[in-house]
């Protein structure tokens, strides 16, 4: 049966119509909501540095310095929080388990967010929860361990139960900054004094 | 009432998840918390509702060739629109649902309503049968999702029921727990409607080419009465 022209040219124009417009929908809708990139911060680490750094507007980022655990992957600097913020990778129950760690100027920790993270949905998601994350507010910057039932000392965290392994993960992560600390801190302190000279 | 009725028949009577057995894939995936299921629902009603209207709105200008990928590219472009706004309006929820939220695209529902309805009824009609469908697809997850996460977590919602009081049976967060409570739950709402719901034809686009078209016949074959 042989087609006319408007038979074979038709559906191509109209699909091809189709396909601009709602191209064109898209172009619309994206750059309506997305969100400005901050230096190397994706999405949900640029959210959770907000939330935890919450006296902060604008972030700075700068590159990890040779030698840091691989697990850090950027070092956030908040304009109004007088803290450095620390991007950290960690596997817990599975990978892919992202946090932005704050520990303040002072040597103590500010506490942490979950930026990211595929543990089990009402077990390891806990650690993302403030009873979990409010044991790590204002302890001194040292080497935290995970512990059952009760904490008896101030270095003590007691672990999610039936969560361990996720409690376990976010304890190495927030040691992981600690740990950084000294070094990234001294870093910043001289890059500003390089800037004011 | 005609209104009320088309309404009515996507929560009821051609329940997409419980009835129709649409869309099990999003219903098994991302009910293993009642607010995943809750915004999946609401995420595909809104999806639904507008690729009806427009389907509804260019049925007359597309060609019958190329219906299909017209309607494709529509369903996808919506989609698309409700993730930009997910991630920046409401990024937990963005983070929750991960990839399926893409695979709304390809939720049976959308498609079968958009073939069967919008593309043959006007764009009111297709609004009621849309925000119906998706009404009933959202209440089906939010069931599947309350059953899994109390039976699994022993919380609804995240607040706490009988967490600390009975163990949670971590099966009914895994896949295998998913078919469980699907199994049970279209038993429940069978044995309650005494199977009357699945045996009336209203509204289906007839036999021809239809994946239930076997288990259909049968069933009315086996009751001469309806």
């Amino acid at each position: 049966m042989k087609k006319t022209w408007k038979e074979i040219l038709m559906p191509t124009v109209v699909l091809t119509a189709v396909t601009l417009i709602v191209s064109a929908a898209l172009v619309f809708t994206y750059n309506g909501t997305k969100v400005e990139q901050v230096g190397d911060l994706s999405n949900e680490a640029l959210a959770a540095s907000q939330t935890l750094f919450s006296n902060s507007e604008e972030f700075a980022t700068i590159d990890v310095p040779e030698g840091l655990d691989e697990r850090i992957h950027t070092i956030i600097l908040p304009d109004g929080d007088d803290a450095i913020g620390f991007e950290i990778e960690l596997k817990g129950y599975k990978t892919g388990l992202v946090l932005v760690v704050g520990i303040r100027l002072d040597g103590t920790i500010l506490g942490y967010e979950v930026a990211e993270s595929s543990e089990t949905p009402g077990l390891g998601t806990q650690v993302a929860e403030a009873d979990f994350k409010d044991q790590f507010q204002d302890k001194p910057a040292s080497t935290l361990v995970a512990v059952k039932g009760k904490a008896n000392a101030d270095n003590e965290i007691v672990a999610i139960s039936g969560a361990t392994i996720s409690s376990k993960a976010v304890i190495e992560g927030v040691n992981l900054a600690v740990d950084s600390f000294d070094e990234v801190s001294k870093m910043v302190k001289e890059a500003g004094n390089d800037e004011s000279n | 009432m005609n209104q009320i009725k088309i309404l009515l028949n996507g929560i009821i009577k051609e329940n997409p998840v419980f009835v129709l057995l649409l869309g099990m894939c999003p219903t098994l995936a991302v009910t293993t918390m009642a607010v995943n299921g809750l915004g999946m629902g609401l995420a595909t009603t809104f999806v639904l509702v507008c690729s009806n209207v427009v389907i509804s709105l260019v049925k007359n200008f597309i060609p019958k060739a190329v219906r299909l990928p017209c309607f494709i590219v529509i369903i996808a472009g919506f989609v698309t629109i409700v993730g930009f706004l997910l991630q920046r309006f409401v990024p937990s929820l963005y983070s929750a649902l991960g990839l399926f939220l893409s695979l709304i695209t390809v939720n049976c529902i959308i498609l079968a309503r958009a073939e069967i309805f919008a593309s043959k009824n006007s764009v009111g009609k297709s609004v009621l049968d849309g925000v119906g469908m998706g009404l009933g697809f959202t209440l089906a997850l939010f069931l599947m999702g309350t059953c899994r996460e109390i039976l699994g977590c022993g919380t609804w919602f995240g607040i706490e029921l009988t967490k600390r009081v009975i163990e949670p049976m971590k099966l009914f967060v895994s896949p295998a727990g998913g078919f469980f409570t699907l199994a049970v739950l279209i038993a429940v709402i069978n044995i309650i409607t005494k199977y009357k719901i699945s045996k009336k034809k209203i509204g289906c686009g007839g036999c021809e080419g239809c994946p239930s078209a076997e288990a259909c016949a049968s069933l009315s074959g086996e009751d001469g009465k309806e």
